[in-house]
This record gives structure tokens, sequence and C-alpha cells, in this order.
């Protein structure tokens, strides 16, 4: 059973290991980039595996014997890379990170760093760990929405398609597929359903995200950035637990981090041929959509900024060029969620609920939530700004600390550190999506159809989240220079 | 001496970080352990399934939608269970309503089921044990 476990698992890894490093751009140091590469192939193979997996859903006649077929399906796509892979012969390095003799004192710092992170990291390991034998299927929403959609894609044979019945056991129908369908394509392959599944997928994408982190800025900065972003991304408790729970915030904010990283590779290499990395940037963008609804609004902030930034700064020609190599990534992942959207699930409630509409499958719950006041009344309502502000502010505040958040401190670093010249544009590009994401969100509380002060309590911090290791990641890019690869 | 003062500043807020970090990392396992001690066991959704085994496997392979009834209040965790126990009976669908062929009876209470269900009218009535029962019409 273990071994079948770790070969649905390796299988994962080796698709977005190889997928990645194809599509990695072949003049770009690929062995200096080996770490970050590592780190970027559990999520995105999972996010490769599971459109996989609902394609087969719906385009195959399932019975118990027939998932043979995926699983031949799955091996032919990952020989096929591998051939792909190993014909394609490495070209010498056109870039490479900076290496300069280190001080003493320099080593002395990266060995404190260093053990720091391990102290932190074993820490993050053991309140995972204790968070999950406490409650081993997950949180509310992990049993309600997430694991229960995976049983019904691991258990439901020729009828799956009843997880997306509007019924009140069945909340949020229209929610994407990627964290269900990864846990139900191991369990498949399993043949059996245990709780170890759900908890691995979730540790996983949890520490893959402190991993792309630190490689990233390790990779484009230097080692001591990566480590600090590790140590500074682990010390919150919401980061580590909201992982534990099973919750789709943290593999949303796993693809947003891995788009906005995408995006700062291809902004920070000179010269041709790296259009690689935007058709990852829109691969992960994509994965983004196909993970939660959240998603879909990053797609299109992505592409916006993108397309309004470029025409700003360079020809139109080069913008549209970079916009279709984003658009090659981003499609056919698009294509999963329109299908999945349009075909198999029903709308989304906060679209259908009304002053008389009780929000069917969660009716027994959110009824006593719901807010009578209409969309255009909401809008116009200036205090629900002010309500929505503050909380959003107080929450960026005291985020990840007990009594005083992380964010206070961040933001000193910024103003100690200021914004290096040649981070410009990765600030530009990551800070304005990043803004405009929390625009998003902000909107979204000022419209909600449930009383705000209730939606803003349950939801708050988990959005924050998604964006939280993609800010890190920004921040420390701003204060650093590849320049001068011996600062912090 | 405006760059040495900026640069100390980072470098000391580096430090403040990593400190703030390792105080953060150690309470958090603090928390989890105590969180961790006071738990329940089995927890809440181990606790439904091991109820509801011997009524998922009578209905095992099944494919209709399941009535539920229950005598739980809200004060109860009415929702929250219901939840649980369409999660343990996934792929089945289960409305709250006993207009179905078959509905599935949650009771919290210790009484012998004749006690319960002196006159099960339309339904024919079998005792899973610990409170769950599966309630088929006579007709189905």
């Amino acid at each position: 059973m273990i071994l079948r476990f770790l070969v649905a698992l390796l299988i994962s890894f080796l698709l977005g290991f190889l997928s990645t490093s194809l599509i990695w751009p072949r003049s770009h140091c690929k062995r200096a980039s080996l770490t970050l590469r590592v780190s970027l192939a559990f999520g995105l193979g999972a996010g490769i595996s599971s459109c996989l997996l609902f394609a087969w859903l719906c385009f195959a006649r399932e019975s118990s014997a027939s998932f043979m077929t995926f699983v031949a399906t799955e091996l032919f796509i990952l020989i096929g890379l591998a051939v792909l892979h190993f014909s394609l012969k490495e070209p010498q390095a056109s870039f490479a990170p900076v290496v300069v003799g280190q001080s003493d004192s320099c080593k002395l710092v990266s060995r404190l760093l260093l053990a720091s992170l391990a102290v932190v990291t074993l820490c993050a390991g053991l309140t995972f760990l204790l968070i999950s034998l406490r409650s081993p299927h997950g949180e509310f929403d992990a049993v309600s929405i997430w694991n229960m959609r995976a049983r019904f894609l691991a258990r439901g044979m020729d009828h799956w398609q009843d997880a997306f019945a509007e019924s009140p056991s069945l909340p949020h129908p229209d929610y994407p597929l990627l964290l269900p369908s990864t846990v139900a394509r191991i369990w498949k392959y399993m043949g059996r359903e245990p709780v170890l599944v759900p908890i691995a997928v979730a540790f996983l994408f949890t520490f893959s995200t402190v991993a792309v982190l630190a490689s990233s800025l390790a990779f484009l900065r230097n080692k001591r950035v990566g480590y600090l972003a590790g140590i500074i991304i682990l010390s919150s408790y919401a980061f580590i637990a909201v992982g534990a729970w099973q919750y789709a915030d943290l593999v949303i904010g796993f693809f947003m981090l891995c788009t906005l990283v995408f995006l700062g590779l291809y902004d920070s290499a000179a010269g041709q041929g790296q259009a690689g990395y935007l058709v990852l940037a829109g691969i992960s963008a994509g994965l983004c959509s196909w993970t939660k609804n959240e998603g879909l609004l990053f797609v299109l902030v992505v592409l916006a900024v993108r397309l309004l930034l470029g025409i700003n700064v360079k020809a139109v020609r080069l913008t549209i060029r970079e916009a279709s190599a984003i658009l090659a990534g981003l499609l056919p992942i698009l294509a999963v969620v329109a299908f999945f959207k349009t075909r198999i699930a029903p709308g989304n409630y906060y679209l259908n609920i009304g002053a008389d509409y009780a929000p069917g499958p969660m009716q027994h719950i959110l009824q006593h939530f719901l807010d009578p006041e209409t969309t255009a009344h909401k809008v116009v309502n200036l205090s629900r700004y002010w309500f929505t502000a503050k909380a959003m502010a107080v929450e960026i505040f005291r985020f990840g600390g007990r009594t005083l958040g992380v964010t206070p401190l961040l933001g000193l670093y910024l103003i100690c550190a200021g914004v290096k010249k040649d981070s410009l544009r990765i600030v530009w590009t990551g800070g304005t999506i990043l803004a405009a994401m929390l625009a998003g969100y902000f909107f979204v509380y000022i419209t909600t159809p449930f009383d705000l002060a209730f939606h803003l309590e349950s939801s708050l911090t988990r959005l924050l989240l998604q964006l939280w290791p993609s800010a890190i990641f920004v921040l420390l890019m701003a204060t650093s220079s590849a320049s001068e690869p011996l600062c912090l | 001496m405006v760059k040495t003062l900026r640069n100390l500043g980072k470098q000391s807020l580096a430090g403040i970080l990593v400190v703030y970090a390792l105080y953060h990392g150690i309470i958090s396992v603090k928390s989890a352990m105590h969180e961790y001690r006071e738990r329940t066991i089995p927890d809440s959704v181990t606790a439904v399934e091991q109820r509801f085994r011997p009524l998922a496997l009578q209905i095992s392979g099944q494919r209709y939608r399941l009535g539920y009834v229950t005598n739980m209040n809200e004060s109860m965790d009415w929702p929250g269970e219901f939840l649980r126990i369409q999660y343990t009976l996934a792929p089945l669908v289960i409305e709250d309503s006993m207009n179905a062929p078959v509905v599935v009876a949650n009771i919290k209470d210790s009484r012998p089921v004749r006690a319960l269900i002196p006159d099960p009218g339309p339904f024919t009535v079998v005792d899973c044990g610990n409170g769950v029962l599966l309630l088929s019409r006579k007709s189905h």
C-alpha cells in the first residue's frame, strides 16, 4: 500500500519536474536552478495530474478495472517527457547567479541563518504533525468541501458527478477540483482511502511553498535572502495551521507564488529566449483558477498588469509576444476549468443569492448570516468601506503573530533597506498584482450577500494567507540586489 | 554615513526577524501540543465514521438519494453532524427530508428503538446500533 502511495507521488513529482525542465529556458543555467525546479515539481505535477484525472473521469467510462488506462496514460506521458528531456542537449549556460567569495563574517551569518531555518522548520513540522493528529480528516472546509469531493471522485465510479448535485449536504459545488482530484488520484492508485493521503498532500503543498520561496530567492538573489524568507514564512502559525487543516488556501497561494517567481525570473533574465518562464507563469496562473474561484480573479489581474505595465515601457509587439507566451501556458488549464464550470458544476451561490433565496447547499449554516440589503445599497453604503478597510488593516498589522504581527517589522525592514534599482520591475509587477488582488477581495466583501462581520471573521485571514508567500517574495526581491550578492 | 546606518538597521531588523520567528516557532509547538492534549478521542469525524460504518456497509453499492432525520437541534451542532454523515456516506447524497424511499435516522437517545418509534408507519426499521437507524419505505 505504501509502495503504491509512493509511486503515485513519484509520478506526479516527475511529471512536474520534467515538464518544468523542458519548458525552462535552456540557456538559463539549469544546474544552478535544480533546487528551485525540484521545489516546484510536486505542486506543478499535482496540478497536471489532477487535470488528467478530471479529463479521464469525463471522457472515459469508468469501472474499477479501467483505472489502469489512466495509469497507462500517465506513464506514457511521463516516458514521452523523459525521452524529450534526455534527447535535448543542455547548452552552455549564458546566465548564472553571481558567485563571490565570502568573508568569514558572511559565512557566519549564513550558518546562523541556516541553523535558525532548521530550528524553525523543525518547529513548523512538529506543529503541523500535532494539528494533523488532532484532526486527521482536516477542519470544517476540508471535510465538507475538499475531502468530501475527493471521496466522490474516488468512490463514485460512473456517478462521480453526484458530487456536484445541489443538496444541503454538498456545500460549494462549483469549487474547482485541483485539491480533491489530487487526493482522489492517490487513493485510486492505492485502492484504499487512508487519511494519510490528504495529510501528506497538505504537507507537501505547505512545505513546497516554503521551498519555492527560499530557493527562488537564493537563485535570484543569494542564499541568505532565501534562508531569511523561509524563516519569515514559517514564523506564522496561521500558515502552518491552515496547511494542516487541509484547506485549499495554501495550495492557491503556492501557485500564485510560482506565477510571480516565473515572472521575476523572466524579468531578471536579460536577452532573448526566456519565453519559457512566461509559459510556466501561464500554467501556474491557470492552476490557481483550477484550485479556487479566487484564481479566476488572479488570472485576469496577471494578464491585465502584464499588458498595462508592458505597454507602458515596451514596444506593443513585444508585449503582445509576452502575453501570447503566458496564454500558451494558461489556455489548456483554462479550457479544463471552463469545461468544469459550464458542463459539470452548478452556478456560484454568490451570484444566485437574492432577497428570497436561501443559499441552497449551505442554508442550514448560513441562513442566520444573510444580509437582506441589496447589492446596490451595499455599494453606496460608505460605512461598509470603512468597516472592511479597518478589518483588513488590523488583520494585516497583526498578521503572523500572537500580539505583534510580522508585517510592522517587514515594513521597517523595507524602509531601512529601500528598493534596489534592479528590482523595480518585479516590484511594479508583483506589487501591482498583489494590490489588485487585495482590491478585488475588498470589493467582494463590500458586495457580499452575507453579514459583513461574519464573512470577514470567517475568511479574511485565509484570503491574506493566499497572498502571503508572494508578498514575502516581492518584498525580499525589492530589498536585495543581484548585483550586490553579499548583502542580506 | 546614511548608507551605513541603513545597512546596519537592515541587518539588525533581519536579526530581530530571526529571533521573532524562533520565538513564534516554539510558541506554536507549545500551543499545538496543548490543543493536542485537549483533543477528544476519537475526533468528531472518526466518531461519526465509526457509528455509521454498519449502515454504510448495508447500503454500499446503492445510488439512490437518502433522506435524513434526527432529534438533534442546532445547539448540538446539527449542521456539522449532517455534513460529517454526508462525508461518511459519500458517494450517496443525503437530503434533509423524510420523502426519500430510504431514510437515515440519527438518534441521540439511549432508549431502545421500540420505545423511540412505537409505530414506524410506512417504514421498515433496521437498527444499525449506536442510535443509527435505516428506515426503508415498505413500498421500496
